[in-house]
């Protein structure tokens, strides 16, 4: 599969708006993408059902954000008011969204923003910018989905387009196509397209950490179309480090083919990891052992460095 | 064999993890210094919960929270009478037990409360003191099911033999004493965790009600002052 990641500094943010879909690889049951005000700030907010939880996640980012914070998931109860913790990368959760009332779904949403350490408010009203569920509208796999927070620099959205499994029939199928890095000010800072890629709501990023710098870095998984059955599969990891030198995220070319071959570990010490050989290789394979990303290359750690 | 038994010989066994059993926990021990008691229920995958200091026997309602939304605790918070979230509680979900004698053990746990306002945390440290399950109640015969509604020197609790039991009395407990005012005999209605007594106010009345008016047909109950007494409203 092939892909292109390409630097557009320089050129103005698109919006973020719109949200994505849920098919049958989500994790998600239903995505709600609202837009409004929080106090006198502009507000992102989304919404994920979790398949078999009746309550919700999400992510929260306003104007002033670098990233997005993490909506607690929380039950919900028909009826009730709806209060959400916000956690920023803290031990416990910094302010709480109250949603009074609240209805799955609402094309409005109305409630406030309290501050828990100081109990200052601020009114939150929110409009209902799309809705994405399992196949009730196909037109709503297309669109725009920010990811939950991996960098506290960047705003991390992926692209959604299901034109190809409406083609084929399969509206359910969601595919990522393309994966925007944003800048705090709302700049388009990378994009990584041409891709084919399972889309898992919110969660389509999968945090890991590569390298041995202060950064996460991402795993995605192809999503692989078999003609000769007419199924959306599963297919192989893709990994991309971020490159502090660089700014932006770039393809391990090596660590896929070793994750597609499962010749590949985690170590508990960050920034390091296995490699083992499998019992039928045949490659031009390196030695057994603990390995690390270095810039582009794949590295040998030696014994005093464990 | 009953779960009970399944659970036990685990504890037994010396195996400390009891996370993931659906069992509502009876609880007790200390908030930094002062005593607590904690009950919290599992149900649907939510894990509810309520907690007294034993000083008051104010039951503190705590926001019910995804039982799996942390790997190893439970992630509470304690609400103050507007609804807003005052403290978070961590409980860790797993349970270390101790051999104290032949068949028994000794399960305790533990967390912290954080002020949200300070950032003030305090240690907690908890014992179970029993345990009910789909099929039995430990140490039984019955378990008290703490309740979550109180009135001002009122709280209750409900004996329950198995969670899915009916729910056949209340026991109207003094915040003062700590001890047994009255048991009001109940006609089988469904439990309903820590949510199973509700206080009420209808025109000016604090009444006491049990279970789902569609299931149940326990009367509601009045306080009589001068009986000293809880009776049928």
């Amino acid at each position: 599969m092939a892909w292109t990641s390409k630097m557009l500094g320089g050129l103005r943010a698109i919006p973020l708006c719109a949200a994505a879909l849920a098919g049958a690889n989500a994790q998600a049951d239903q995505i709600y993408h609202y837009a409004g005000t929080l106090g006198d700030m502009k507000v992102d907010v989304v919404l994920e059902a979790e398949k078999m939880d009746d309550g919700f996640g999400g992510l929260l980012v306003t104007e002033r954000d670098s990233a997005p914070v993490v909506l607690e998931r929380t039950p919900y109860f028909e009826g009730e008011p709806f209060l959400i913790a916000v956690r920023d990368k803290t031990e416990i959760p910094t302010a709480a969204v109250e949603f009074r009332p609240f209805d799955q779904g609402a094309r409005y949403l109305f409630g406030r923003w309290i501050d828990l350490r100081t109990r200052e408010e601020r009114k939150v009203d929110l409009q209902l910018v799309k809705t994405f569920d399992d196949g009730v509208s196909t037109l709503g796999y297309e669109g725009e989905l920010l990811q939950q927070p991996i960098s506290a620099l960047h705003r991390i959205s992926v692209h959604t387009d299901n034109r190809e499994a409406r083609a084929r029939r399969d509206s359910s199928v969601g595919k990522v196509d393309q994966i925007t890095v944003r800048s705090k000010s709302g700049e388009v800072i990378q994009v990584i397209d041409g891709l084919s890629v399972v889309f898992k709501g919110t969660r389509t990023l999968e945090p890991v950490r590569i390298n041995d710098d202060h950064n996460l870095d991402f795993v995605i998984r192809t999503l692989d179309y078999d003609p000769a059955t007419g199924d959306w599969d599963y297919g192989k990891q893709l990994f991309f480090v971020y490159q502090e030198s660089l700014g932006r995220y770039e393809p391990q070319v090596r660590l896929n083919e070793w994750a597609e071959k499962g010749l590949f570990y985690y170590q508990e010490k960050p920034g390091h990891f296995r490699y083992e050989k499998g019992s039928d290789c045949r490659c031009n394979a390196p030695k057994d052992g603990i390995y690390r990303v270095v810039g582009d290359e794949v590295e040998p750690v030696t014994g005093s460095e464990r | 064999m009953s779960l009970r038994s399944v659970l036990l010989g685990l504890a037994i066994a010396g195996l400390s993890c009891l996370s993931g059993v659906s069992a509502d926990t009876l609880l007790k021990g200390t908030l930094g210094n002062m005593p607590i008691t904690m009950y919290q229920r599992p149900h649907n995958e939510v894990m509810y919960g309520v907690y007294f200091y034993d000083r008051h026997r104010t039951p503190i309602r705590l926001k019910p929270t995804f039982v799996n939304a942390e790997p190893y605790y439970y992630a509470f918070d304690e609400l103050d009478s507007q609804g807003l979230p005052v403290a978070r509680l961590r409980v860790d979900s797993s349970f270390y037990t101790e051999k104290v004698g032949p068949n028994q053990v000794k399960r305790t746990t533990a967390g912290t409360w954080q002020d949200y306002r300070t950032g003030k945390r305090l240690r907690m440290n908890l014992q179970v003191m029993g345990m009910l399950f789909i099929d039995s109640a430990e140490p039984g015969p019955a378990m008290p099911a703490l309740q979550a509604a109180s009135t001002k020197d009122h709280y209750f609790q409900v004996p329950m033999t198995t969670y899915r039991d009916y729910v056949k009395a209340v026991e109207v407990m003094s915040k003062k004493t700590g001890l047994l005012v009255q048991t009001l005999v109940i006609p089988g209605c469904l439990y309903e965790g820590i949510d199973t007594v509700r206080v009420v106010v209808k025109q000016g009345v604090e009444r006491l009600e049990v279970g789902d008016k569609r299931y149940c047909l326990s009367p509601s109950f009045t306080w009589d002052a001068k009986a000293g007494e809880y009776r049928v409203h």
